[in-house]
């Protein structure tokens, strides 16, 4: 007979602990029973068994029409449905199929609720996410899509489509991301999808030096402010030339406001952390047929953004009666952003246009009334339930004033600069920025293009266009406010309601260019007009590459496609083409070693370009920057320093005033030149290259080193340290972690003929071929040929594998 | 056949066959493999529990885990290098024997009556 034993509970008890501690995430540590199960664990990941079935048939509930889903050899879809409905509920479907935990992780960033996922380490990102009002400014833009029955049906079906693929899921075929972070894919809605693209709006509209401006401006001086931060560039490129009407002085020299003095910034001058790079720009061009050897106008855009694996686009063909469009969208939205259809191909860059002002308020200490024009006035708020994972939610408070609501308080961490302001931001405005991309998949022509980008309000972009009967055209497009000079370049008084701007330039007053008499336009983020626009504006504008991709464009007659290859993958930096001889020109060779000038020798024989295998783009780079450290060394001792002047200021110094006090170094003795500076910041980059060299460092790849992290930061899932040719002001930008991060080159003529590539695979599935399948070719250089099919019969006879959704 | 032989046999299969059903909780197997325990101590078996299935359990995952990566093309291996995949199977192996050596022992420490023996 047996019996039940009391001590035979003990082992039971450490069997049942064991499973409740291998079950969920323990610190920082994954649920290790779960993932670590050979059966549904990760091990199950790694494949894309539908990517790579011959042929697949999905029963949904949904769509009206079968929709025909053809994947090529790079496993781009193609996707062919009766009805506009059917074709965003399958695109929606496609897209969670590939990219589903990218989507999701994006829209959790967007609202500020990354606390739901992770314990620790995310809360005051979600405040401030939240505070800066970008979740509210995504319900409200979603409120006015509501009214757009077009914009809807897409959002609902896409939305349809993305819930109809997680319903298929089961924990075993989860991507991995949801196994290790141990939380399921909630159901998609369309307030994501909006989130979504008001979070790359963000990305693309961070710029705010309101405060480092400021600062710079009363503690130089309007004169010297004016001198080492010009609001405008007289010898930089506009993306539209004009030579008519008069300067407007207003944006060349800017005065100092009267209201800007140290008693209205008295607050600190720390400077809260910004995640925005003002080097993520991009470049596009178009040529007309007068340009070509075939007589059909050629549009070329990279556009320029943090590399990222999953990457952040996604390749894909659209295709139903009446519409037929190629490009790239972003996983969990609607319609493509970039690309061509039959007719037209349309491109982005920025516009890198100043759309976040910030307001000094004056606030009771208990934020229950702020001042505005002589008198207090009731502070409303609201209130932020923020969830976290395995702890009870925290309430945060948002304040709002008339200008916008208040990120900072006083208590918030580190925000000592901007406590108590307000900002206004073009981004918290409703918009519907989805419409533009599902008109522009159907345009035919320059009207069409027009009519939908209309709908396009932030953040502002360069479209570029072409249209196979040779119009051409580039449109800065976006919300442009009537400012007055100044305003918005500078903190702005919270306490008078004149500081707001409420009106905008009219949409017939944008900069806008159409069919130049030269045949060709371009836009690399530099200034959108001349000085001879009649409004006043400013943001973060770059001419560089402009000014590089103006000189191949003027110097040569005919182009070809492979000719726009060479321009995009050029690595050529404009700023060190026109540096270097100024540099060697002050240089006194006397004064050298034998090694030093046969470094010298070297270098006046260089050509400005970044190439991998380079050796004398790092002297260069390492000349350059002692250069600018060591004449820059005064503003270094400001307390808020964190802007240096443009390389070009420097350089304008250099030539033209050579005496210039600035090069005078502080804490020597003897008064200081240019060419002092000059020749010891030659002999000290030798020196500095020749150490790198000895430890195996002689290449430019050496230095710039590309690297594509996972959305989760983890290595392991990422591509690190890729040497790479390209440097940020060469129209080949790749460097650290971003880069053109989609190049595509469209030639339009009776069929369009598109080459195209990025940094990335369309599978999101980490381990599978497809994840990181186009990097290297990407690095390389290599374009691949864009399938655009025609009917469904074309698709089929280059496709690798089939769905049919039904 | 010793009892340790039948008892890592009979084991292996269990787990393969609980595990099978995926809509299962991953802890699953635990049950049968507890189960056989019992059984094992109502069949005076002399089995080495503890060692036997963490054995059984140790080579059943690392087996599986090789099964699945080579039938869906090594993407564990491809993003985390051989040495890297050796380790994630090892950690796998670890938790899948330790489960059912425990599971094992606990069924039959239940059962067992004084004079069982319970060799580990």
């Amino acid at each position: 007979m047996k019996k039940i034993k009391i001590e035979g509970l003990f082992p039971l008890a450490a069997l049942v602990l064991l499973i409740i501690a291998l079950s969920g995430q323990i610190f920082m540590v994954p649920p290790l029973g779960k993932i670590l199960d050979p059966f549904t664990g990760l091990f199950r990941n790694g494949d894309d068994a539908l990517l790579d079935a011959p042929a697949a048939n999905i029963t949904v509930h949904g769509v009206r029409h079968p929709v025909e889903v053809y994947l090529d050899e790079r496993k781009v879809p193609h996707l062919f449905a009766q009805d506009v409905e059917d074709l965003y509920f399958a695109q929606g479907y496609v897209a969670a199929s590939f990219r589903l935990w990218q989507m999701d992780i994006l829209s959790y960033v967007a609202a500020g609720r990354l606390s739901e996922i992770f314990r620790e380490g995310f809360l005051n990102q979600d405040r401030v996410q939240r505070r800066t009002g970008l979740p509210d400014a995504a319900r409200a833009s979603l409120a006015s899509m509501e009214k757009e029955p077009e914009t809807m049906a897409a959002l609902l079906a896409y939305t349809r489509g993305v819930n109809a693929y997680i319903a298929s899921l089961d924990y075993k075929s989860l991507p991995i991301e949801y196994k290790i972070l141990d939380y399921r894919p909630e159901p998609w809605s369309p307030l994501k999808t909006v989130l979504i693209m008001k979070s790359m709006a963000s990305l693309l509209s961070g710029y705010d030096d309101d405060l480092t401006m400021t600062n710079l401006m009363l503690a130089m001086g309007e004169k010297t402010f004016n001198k080492l931060y010009p609001n405008f560039d007289v010898h930089s490129a506009p993306v539209v030339p004009d030579s008519a009407g008069k300067v407007n002085e207003d944006l060349l020299y800017i005065r100092k406001p009267d209201y800007l003095d140290f008693s209205f910034l008295n607050t600190g001058s720390t400077v809260p952390s910004t995640e925005f790079n003002p080097k993520l720009g991009s470049n596009g061009w178009v040529v007309s047929g007068t340009k070509t050897g075939t007589a059909h106008p050629i549009l070329c855009n990279d556009p320029h953004l943090n590399l990222s694996l999953p990457a952040v686009w996604m390749e894909m063909q659209l295709s139903t009666p009446g519409m037929n469009v190629y490009g790239v969208s972003i996983p969990g939205t609607p319609a493509v952003i970039i690309g061509f259809n039959r007719d037209i191909a349309w491109g982005l860059t920025n516009g890198a246009d100043d759309v976040k002002d910030w307001y000094k308020l004056r606030v009771r200490d208990d934020y229950k009334k702020y001042f505005l024009d002589g008198r207090w006035l009731e502070l409303p708020y609201s209130v932020e339930e923020i969830k976290r994972r395995g702890q009870r939610p925290v309430y945060d408070t948002i304040y709002h004033t008339v200008h916008g609501p208040i990120p900072y308080t006083k208590s918030f961490p580190g925000s000592q600069g901007l406590a108590d302001h307000a900002l206004r931001w073009e981004l918290a405005h409703a918009s519907n920025e989805i419409r533009t991309f599902l008109e522009l998949a159907r345009a035919k022509d320059y009207s069409e293009y027009r009519a939908a980008i209309r709908h396009y309000a932030c953040p502002i972009q360069n479209f570029m266009f072409a249209c196979k009967n040779n119009d051409i055209a580039v449109d800065h497009q976006g919300r442009m406010p009537v400012k007055w000079p100044g305003q918005g370049k500078f903190i702005l008084d919270g306490t008078r309601s004149a500081h707001d701007y409420g009106r905008y330039i009219p949409e017939d007053s944008l900069p806008r260019l159409f069919n130049p008499a030269c045949g060709y336009l371009f836009s690399a983020n530099q200034q959108p007009t001349s000085q001879r626009y009649p409004y006043y504006y400013n943001g973060a504008f770059v001419g560089n590459r402009a000014q590089r991709i103006k000189d191949l464009l003027a110097g040569a007659q005919k182009f070809d496609v492979g000719s726009m290859q060479k321009m995009q993958l050029d690595n050529t930096n404009f700023f060190a083409l026109t540096a270097a001889p100024v540099l060697l020109g002050l240089t006194d060779s006397n004064r050298l070693s034998v090694a030093e000038r046969g470094w010298l020798g070297r270098m006046s024989r260089w050509k400005g370009k970044y190439d991998r295998n380079d050796e004398l783009a790092p002297l260069f780079e390492k000349w350059w920057k002692n250069m600018r450290e060591s004449t820059w060394d005064e503003l270094r001792q400001y307390s808020f320093y964190a802007k240096t002047p443009d390389d070009r200021i420097l350089l304008g110094l250099l030539q033209n005033e050579p005496e210039n006090p600035y090069f005078d170094r502080i804490g020597t003795t003897q008064k200081e030149t240019a060419k002092d500076l000059v020749l010891d910041a030659f002999k000290s980059a030798v020196a500095e290259i020749g150490k790198r060299r000895a430890e195996g460092r002689s290449e430019w790849g050496d230095y710039n080193t590309v690297s594509l992290m996972h959305i989760s930061n983890l290595g392991l899932f990422s591509r690190l340290r890729i040497p790479s040719s390209g440097h940020p002001e060469a129209i080949n930008a790749v460097s650290q972690k971003w880069g053109p991060s989609w190049r595509m080159i469209v030639e339009l003529g009776e069929r369009p003929k598109a080459y195209g590539i990025y940094a990335g695979g369309q599978s999101g599935t980490i381990g599978s071929p497809h994840y990181d399948q186009f990097v290297d070719d990407w690095n390389k250089g290599v374009y691949y040929d864009l399938h655009y099919y025609e009917n469904p019969a074309e698709a089929r006879a280059g496709a690798t594998a089939s769905w049919n959704i039904n | 056949m010793s009892d340790n032989v039948r008892t890592g046999l009979i084991l292996s299969a269990l787990l393969v066959f609980s595990r099978l059903v995926t809509a299962a909780p991953w802890w699953s197997y635990v049950i049968p493999a507890f189960g056989l325990g019992m059984y094992a101590a109502f069949r005076k078996w002399k089995t080495a529990c503890l060692r036997v299935g963490f054995l059984t359990g140790f080579l059943v995952w690392v087996c599986a885990d090789a099964w699945f990566q080579h039938s869906l093309h090594g993407g564990l291996f491809r993003l985390a290098g051989r040495a890297g995949g050796m380790a994630v199977f090892f950690a796998s192996g670890i938790i899948g024997g330790l489960l059912s050596g425990l599971a094992l022992y606990s069924g039959k420490s239940l059962l067992a009556d004084k004079k069982s023996t319970l060799t580990i």
